[in-house]
């Protein structure tokens, strides 16, 4: 019997749960509106709350840090909402999720200002790639 | 189906340029948080943070339209397959996993719904989108490591 190293198996459970959730993006905006699709999404997500509740921690984190995440969730849940209006308006699963996973690339380029970052060498031929990625997949 | 238009012309195009400027901001906010907030409590905060646009979009009329059961189902799928995905990545951080391993390993994930969308939904792309697929998948390998 094959035996897999734990975070292995957790990486491919991520990979392929990652993946599965492309196809379910489009299967559900092919029935119902994006709009509709977002508040089911945003319940599916609520479901597994009590496995992350981290209790009395909470308070200890700084309200800047919390507001922080907050402002990272609202950002999530507009760019999922977006990704699945993109879906319900015809784009095909296979060149929308490889498009819209390309957002590091914005990161990278907006870091240097936010963050104080530089781009790397690795960084720049991501950004190369992305920007070819998108020109590409929009043809 | 997705037309011969010109992409430029199309809303999928735009509405996923825009995803890609939200999941951005994203990111970003959610580094700045990270360098005190743990990931696990992080998920638990992100989904609160997600919550108000759920609520609001609540007041428009085509989110309350039930028509299809089968469209909440795979919606609420969705949402559940995603924390689990999340929740797994954290745990395979967790045991021990090489993050740039993990972190690439994970980022792949466009290949397995471009794999899916071909046998499930017969999609078929040209061959330089086939191209764009590659090359995103190379962008996002030069990102996670």
């Amino acid at each position: 019997m094959i035996h897999l190293a734990p975070w292995l198996v957790y990486t491919l459970i991520a990979l392929v749960s990652f993946g599965v959730a492309g196809l379910l993006q489009k299967l559900s905006t092919d029935r119902v509106s994006a709009e509709c699709a977002v508040v089911w999404l945003v319940i599916g997500f609520v479901i597994l709350e009590p496995l992350v509740y981290p209790g009395a921690a909470l308070r200890q984190y700084s309200v800047r840090s919390i507001a922080f995440v907050l402002l990272a969730g609202i950002l999530n849940a507009a760019g999922t909402w977006t990704v699945l209006a993109a879906m319900r308006s015809g784009g095909k699963a296979s060149v929308v999720v490889p498009m819209t996973a390309v957002y590091p690339m914005v990161v990278c380029l907006i870091a240097p200002i936010f963050l104080h970052e530089h781009i790397t060498l690795l960084q720049g031929a991501g950004i190369t790639c992305g920007l070819g990625a998108i020109f590409l997949l929009a043809s | 189906m997705q037309t011969s238009e010109p992409a430029l012309k199309t809303r999928w195009f735009w509405y996923s340029i825009v995803t890609v400027i939200g999941w951005a901001g994203w990111a970003l906010f959610l580094k700045l948080g990270s360098e005190e907030i743990p990931s696990d409590a992080s998920l638990f905060l992100q989904t609160a943070g997600m919550t108000p646009l759920a609520v609001l979009l609540l007041f428009n009329r085509s989110a309350r339209e039930v028509k299809d059961k089968k469209g909440i189902v795979y919606s609420i799928l969705n949402g559940a397959i995603t924390g689990v995905g999340i929740l797994a990545l954290l745990a395979a951080y967790r045991s021990g996993g090489n993050t740039s391993v993990v972190s690439v390993t994970s980022s792949l994930y466009p290949l397995v719904t471009f794999a899916l969308a071909l046998v499930v939904l017969h999609e078929r792309l040209t061959k330089k989108q086939t191209l764009g697929v590659v090359l995103a998948t190379a962008s996002i390998v030069l990102f996670s490591i």
